[in-house]
């Protein structure tokens, strides 16, 4: 099945609205699904200094060493030896009155928390992940606090000094409606060509006087409009049934 | 519109001075064009209209082609040799009593009261209807009365068009088209498919027929797709 560029534009020129039509519903379908559907979802990242220089030995870390610890600091953040603290801390804080949001499980704290390890550098970042941007800021900070806490008091692995709060969000992460729109609106455009192209190259019926060349090599020799006769009076127009 | 609804939804229309210009015209291109081609061809102007599959516009296009032909001042005879369903009658309001299968079953005369020729109101414009439905159809239009009627009526008539059923359903369009100079072929816009026509054709080639050429029925024309903007807006103003 041969296909030139030339005759794939005329293919979709020819379709043109179905694909506009789909287009802009796949636009606004992604514009209400971001305004509607989905909750907006704040980030904010505190960041962690690692001091892993042992002053008492006198000794460096190769390298090697110094990110297989750093990657372990990171990840003991992410685990209730250290979430158990924060989750002891927001129901402190939810009892004192300075922290009016919901007391998470350390399971929930799991599940909006992530960290990293800065490369070439002794830090590591902690970033939480929350529909409310105060409390994305709250937590963050206090799982920062507790893993210094952690690491240097409770296993004396070094200094850990927080380099970065974090701070409060002032956009979502999420996509806006916006852009939103504008992606699903090419989603929706690629997808109608791509439906409009298949659909053509798989129509086997006859639409024009090449359709009948390629079929056929033979003369066309000519070509009846499309005519409804039906508000012409004709005397010899039968409907059929029998004849006179 | 399905194949289906087309054979429930059956209608015919004749030119006439009702006839919208721009339908005449495309009649009458399609007139010259046939002249052209049987002008090359030795033998009796005697030519099949067929199609490959029911409801393409067959028996349509081969009354208003004979018409078209009429009107140009030739004496034409339209022969309906759908023996199984014929339709020429209805079109021209004819009875369809005596008819080809009567004249070649020897029951009834060529012309005269009962005779299987008949004349229409249109000027220069004899029709042959079926007659009614025999047994054996095929036979009928492969006996040596065909052959010899073909012959005597290639003598009294400028032009004869046949009326033949289509290509895929029976093997009738196969035998007369070898009997002819040749077998136009109607397709229909949007319908007909093109793997479908070209067995068609190569049926009726491979059956000794000669395909003289194709004819799009029932196109919709759609702004500067098959004709450009200013001939097809010519056309459609010039009557006007």
């Amino acid at each position: 099945m041969e296909l030139d560029v030339k005759k794939i534009v005329k293919i979709l020129l020819s379709k043109w609205m179905v694909i506009a039509a789909v287009s802009l519903f796949m636009a606004l379908l992604g514009f209400l699904y971001s305004t509607v559907f989905t909750v907006p979802m704040y980030s904010t990242t505190a960041t962690v200094w690692a001091g892993v220089f042992d002053e008492s030995t006198s000794e460096y870390q190769n390298t090697l060493t110094v990110q297989n610890r750093l990657r372990s600091f990171a990840y003991n953040t992410e685990m209730p030896c250290v979430l158990d603290d924060v989750h002891e801390t927001l129901q402190m804080a939810s009892d004192s009155g300075a922290y009016d949001g919901p007391v998470y499980t350390v399971k929930q704290l799991q599940g909006m928390v992530s960290t990293s390890v800065v490369s070439d550098t002794e830090h590591f970042t902690i970033t939480v992940r929350n529909a409310d941007r105060r409390y994305a800021q709250f937590i963050a900070n206090e799982i920062a606090k507790e893993t210094c806490h952690f690491h240097e008091v409770d296993k004396s692995q070094g200094r850990f000094t927080i380099v970065a709060e974090a701070t409060m969000p002032e956009y979502p992460d999420n996509m806006s409606a916006i852009s939103s729109a504008v992606i699903y609106f090419m989603v929706g455009f690629v997808l109608s060509c791509v439906a409009v192209i298949i659909v053509k190259l798989f129509d086997n019926r006859i639409t024009s006087e090449s359709d009948i060349k390629e079929a056929v090599d033979v003369t066309l020799i000519g070509v009846i409009p499309q005519y409804d006769f039906s508000s012409n009076a004709n005397k010899n127009t039968k409907e059929g049934g029998d004849a006179k | 519109m399905k194949r289906k609804d087309m054979d429930n939804n059956r209608r015919y229309f004749i030119l006439d001075e009702n006839t919208p210009f721009h339908i005449k015209e495309a009649y009458k291109a399609v007139r010259t064009n046939i002249l052209s081609v049987l002008s090359i061809c030795d033998g009796p102007k005697i030519a099949v209209f067929t199609s490959a599959e029911p409801g393409d516009g067959k028996t349509g296009t081969c009354a208003n082609v004979s018409v078209s032909f009429a009107q140009m001042g030739a004496k034409v005879l339209l022969i309906d040799a759908d023996l199984r369903k014929p339709k020429i009658n209805r079109v021209f309001n004819l009875k369809n009593t005596s008819g080809l299968s009567k004249y070649l079953c020897g029951q009834c005369p060529l012309t005269g009261e009962n005779g299987a020729i008949k004349e229409t109101n249109i000027e220069n414009l004899f029709v042959m209807t079926s007659g009614s439905i025999p047994p054996n159809p095929s036979e009928l239009l492969l006996s040596k009365n065909f052959d010899t009627m073909l012959r005597e009526l290639a003598d009294q008539f400028d032009y004869i068009f046949i009326d033949s059923p289509p290509v895929c359903a029976v093997t009738d369009a196969i035998v007369i088209s070898g009997k002819t100079l040749g077998s136009f072929v109607v397709v229909r816009h949007k319908l007909t498919k093109k793997d479908v026509l070209r067995t068609a054709v190569s049926e009726i080639q491979n059956g000794g027929g000669r395909i003289l050429g194709v004819v799009l029925n029932d196109f919709k024309y759609e702004k500067g797709r098959y004709v450009s903007d200013y001939r097809y807006e010519y056309r459609m103003s010039y009557h006007e």
